[in-house]
């Protein structure tokens, strides 16, 4: 939280500036004038229906009267004849007791017949039948709604009424809107100010979090609410983004850590080699011996550094991508095919016992290295006349692969560093390489969101012998690796 | 053959130059992908042996990928110090024959380019290998040998029938494992020998010529004597 | 003040647009009513003379009209006597 305020201060500093646009570049400020024009418009509709229905009801209502009051003098006009209009006119300001009739009767010399108004007005000569004018009465200001109607032979007609009433009505109305939009301003401005606080005040944790990594502190994580919402869920992506990135970096450290362990040690003993032969070798014959140590030696160095270096790749997760669908069972025959010979040869009995088929989803290189080495070290660490027993079957959702041997096993505590960081494993080991094979596999599983078993033959027993067990997810690709952490 | 070596290493150019000239064959060197692509475009050469990472913007698997929009289909071996597993199935997809990862033994080098030179063409199918009096027939999948059947298991015909096709010249056991097995690594055992030796102990068994030779530090050969 | 002024502005045309539009046709020379006059009172009262009204109500009504215009208050007044002439056509 308290490392975000640095990074608030310039917002700040350029809202002072350009108000707009500096509310406009943080998004927060966006969402707040959006909230405040979403807030604006709803208000804006809201008035124009109540003006609709009152100020405009009430101006429909008067011109509706005058309407009426026409019609009925023409048909007083059709009844009797134009010069009935004279008295009926007069009857009607007679009783206007609002005192709000408004009424001229013209003659073809312009000359005034009946009515209330001392002139017509030269509006009232416009196409427009409908006029509106300022009136005076008594030195008052008011306004009259008039409606002209041609009468024929240069007659003419204005019926109309004082709208003074409506208008001071009209007035309230428009006081009271005024009111109403200036207290839905002030929430709006308020809404808009707790949106925008309330989104900072989620997004800085975020913020901090961000910039402290930046700093180089990989060790800060986003502090989640139990809200659960979408800042949480951001904060939970972000921390599982750095928790990968973390295991990446602690991988990266772990392969120079096994570049130092694994290859300086054998490097340094080929060179020991060399260097002493150099004195001393006794002839051509000897010298060339030594060379040819020296190439094999090599050649170990070189398998090392790509078994650190596939392993480092595995645990990156980066050849998720090559997954796909193949069957385990020819492939696992076709190891045990390829190492039954090679059992024998070191007078071992390789068994396997597969299913018919074991599909699965993964990668096929991958899985047949982890088995390869599985049986390597099997071959390796059996006595002569032992067995080796393949096995895979399907267990619930799960293919197992299973390789036992009856060598000296592991003891229990090099099993937990076996579960470990993989290098570190084979510090513990005397046979070089062997270690490393378990940490490939260990690698490929967790690539595969399995898990590596590792229990004795024979428990019990001495030897107890080896028994691994590969418990491999057969569906879909997995969503991130280290399950075996368990 | 003529072999053009493309690789920026001036050390491991003039060793793998020398040790090919010593097997007796022709090498062009360019020691970048400019050059190497101006050399094969412009000359005829039965194999191309290219660095995947190369120096002047034109890198192995570009120059492949150039060469191949070109027509032009001479098998190509990379070499390359990249070890991830994708790297190879990207220089095979690019147009590449073969990948041969650095460091890598001369023998190894030598008896995959000789096998890329003499490559089968594909257009000719075989039905019959013979090697001395050595038969094998690929429709009916038998083996025999001066006339007698031999039991063979289909992986030993498969690894014989690679030795047979390219008889007389060296097969390593890496080459075996990824054309016979399909694995692209090296198991620590030495799973190959064993299934050779059987192989052999089989064919030769009641003959008096051996017919598949062990080639130190390299591989196997199969051959007429 | 950010949103204040942001809102301002929203506001600000909706409001000066509003009375605009209210204003738009003043500038007219305005009419004048001739029936508000101390004149026209007197003729009302007249013509509520010649009804001769009988209802208590209508003759007081005839009355405090024609003593409003003699006051100098014509509108009241001739609100007075109209409301009488009403009165006294309705049964009609």
């Amino acid at each position: 939280m308290r490392r975000g305020a640095p990074a608030l201060p310039p917002v700040t500093a350029s809202l002072a500036q350009l108000p707009l646009i500096g509310l406009l570049r943080s998004a927060s400020g966006r969402f707040a004038l959006l909230f405040t024009a979403l807030f604006a418009a709803s208000a804006t509709a809201a008035a124009m229906v109540l003006w609709w229905n009152t100020a405009g009801a009430l101006d429909r209502q008067t011109d509706a009267a005058i309407r009426a009051d026409a019609t009925a003098l023409m048909e007083r006009r059709a009844d009797a004849g134009l010069m009935a209009l004279v008295p009926a006119i007069i009857d009607r300001l007679a009783l206007d007791v609002q005192n709000e009739a408004l009424y001229l009767l013209l003659g073809p010399e312009r000359q005034i017949l009946a009515g209330n108004l001392d002139t017509w007005p030269a509006e009232a000569n416009a196409d427009q039948p409908w006029i509106r004018m300022p009136l005076l009465r008594d030195g008052a200001e008011s306004e009259a709604r008039l409606l002209r109607v041609e009468l024929g032979d240069g007659h003419r007609l204005l019926v109309g009424r004082d709208v003074a009433e409506k208008l001071r009505l009209r007035a309230l109305l428009s006081e009271g809107l005024a009111w109403a939009a200036a207290s839905s301003a002030l929430i709006a401005v308020l809404g808009a100010w707790m949106l925008r606080r309330a989104l900072e005040d989620r997004l800085a944790p975020v913020y901090g979090t961000a910039a402290a990594i930046g700093g180089g502190d990989l060790s800060r994580r986003v502090p989640l609410s139990d809200r659960q919402d979408e800042f949480d869920r951001l904060g939970m992506t972000m921390n599982a983004m750095l928790d990968r990135i973390a295991q990446l970096m602690e991988g990266v450290r772990g392969v120079s850590d096994a570049i130092a362990h694994d290859l300086r040690t054998p490097i340094a003993r080929a060179r020991a080699k060399l260097e002493e032969s150099l004195d001393s070798a006794a002839d051509e014959e000897a010298l060339r011996a030594a060379v040819e140590q020296g190439i094999a030696d090599l050649d170990d160095i070189a398998r090392v550094f790509k078994a650190v270096l596939r392993i480092a790749e595995v645990e990156a997760g980066a050849r998720r991508a090559a997954f796909a669908p193949l069957d385990l069972a020819p492939m696992l025959a076709d190891a045990a095919e390829l190492y039954g010979a090679a059992a024998e040869a070191l007078d071992q009995a390789l068994t396997a016992e597969l299913p018919e088929s074991l599909p699965l989803v993964g990668d096929r290189d991958l899985l047949l290295q982890a088995v390869a080495n599985l049986l390597d070290n099997a071959l390796k660490f059996n006595p002569a006349g032992g067995r080796v027993l393949i096995q895979a079957q399907q267990v619930a959702g799960l293919a197992e692969v299973t390789v036992a041997d009856e060598g000296p096993g592991l003891s229990p505590d090099d099993r937990g560093r076996v579960g470990e960081r993989f290098f570190r494993t084979d510090a513990a080991r005397t046979t070089p390489g062997s270690g490393l094979g378990l940490s490939l596999v260990r690698a490929v599983v967790a690539l595969h969101g399995g898990e590596v078993v590792l229990e004795d033959t024979y428990p019990g027993a001495t030897p107890p012998g080896l028994r691994v067990t590969l418990r491999l997810p057969l569906g879909t690709v997995p969503e991130g690796t280290g399950s075996t952490a368990a | 053959m003529r072999i053009l070596l493309v690789e920026d290493d001036a050390e491991v150019a003039r060793f793998v130059k020398k040790g090919l000239q010593e097997a007796g064959h022709t090498v062009e060197h360019a020691a970048n992908g400019r050059d190497g692509l101006f050399l094969a475009a412009s000359e005829g050469f039965d194999v191309l042996v290219l660095d995947r990472m190369l120096p002047g913007g034109v890198d192995g698997v570009r120059l492949v990928e150039t060469l191949r929009g070109q027509g032009n289909r001479s098998p190509v071996l990379f070499l390359s110090a990249l070890t991830a597993v994708d790297e190879r199935v990207k220089g095979l997809k690019a147009g590449g024959d073969d990948y041969l990862t650095k460091p890598f033994a001369f023998a190894e080098l030598l008896a995959r380019v000789e096998a890329l030179g003499r490559r089968p063409s594909a257009e000719v199918p075989t039905t019959r290998l013979k090697v001395a009096d050595l038969e094998l027939d690929l429709l009916s999948r038998t083996v025999t040998r001066g006339g007698r059947k031999i039991d063979v298991q289909p992986r030993e015909f498969r690894l014989l029938e690679h030795l047979m096709r390219h008889a007389g010249q060296v097969v390593t056991r890496t080459m075996l494992l990824e054309k016979v097995w399909d694995y692209h690594f090296d198991p620590q055992t030495n799973v190959i020998d064993v299934h050779v030796s059987r192989l052999r102990h089989k064919l030769d068994k009641g003959f008096d010529k051996p017919l598949i030779q062990t080639v130190r530090n390299a591989g196997y050969m199969i051959r007429a004597q | 003040m950010a949103g204040m002024r942001a809102f301002l502005a929203l506001w600000l045309p909706i409001l000066l647009a509003g009375s605009a539009a209210a204003q738009s046709d003043q500038p007219k020379a305005p009419l004048r009513v001739t029936t508000d006059s101390v004149g026209y009172c007197r003729a009302l009262a007249a013509r509520m003379a010649e009804l001769a009204p009988r209802a208590e109500a209508d003759r007081r009504l005839l009355a405090e009209g024609r003593q409003l215009c003699d006051d100098g208050h014509p509108r009241a007044g001739i609100a007075k006597l109209r409301r009488a002439l009403r009165g006294a056509q309705a049964p009609r």
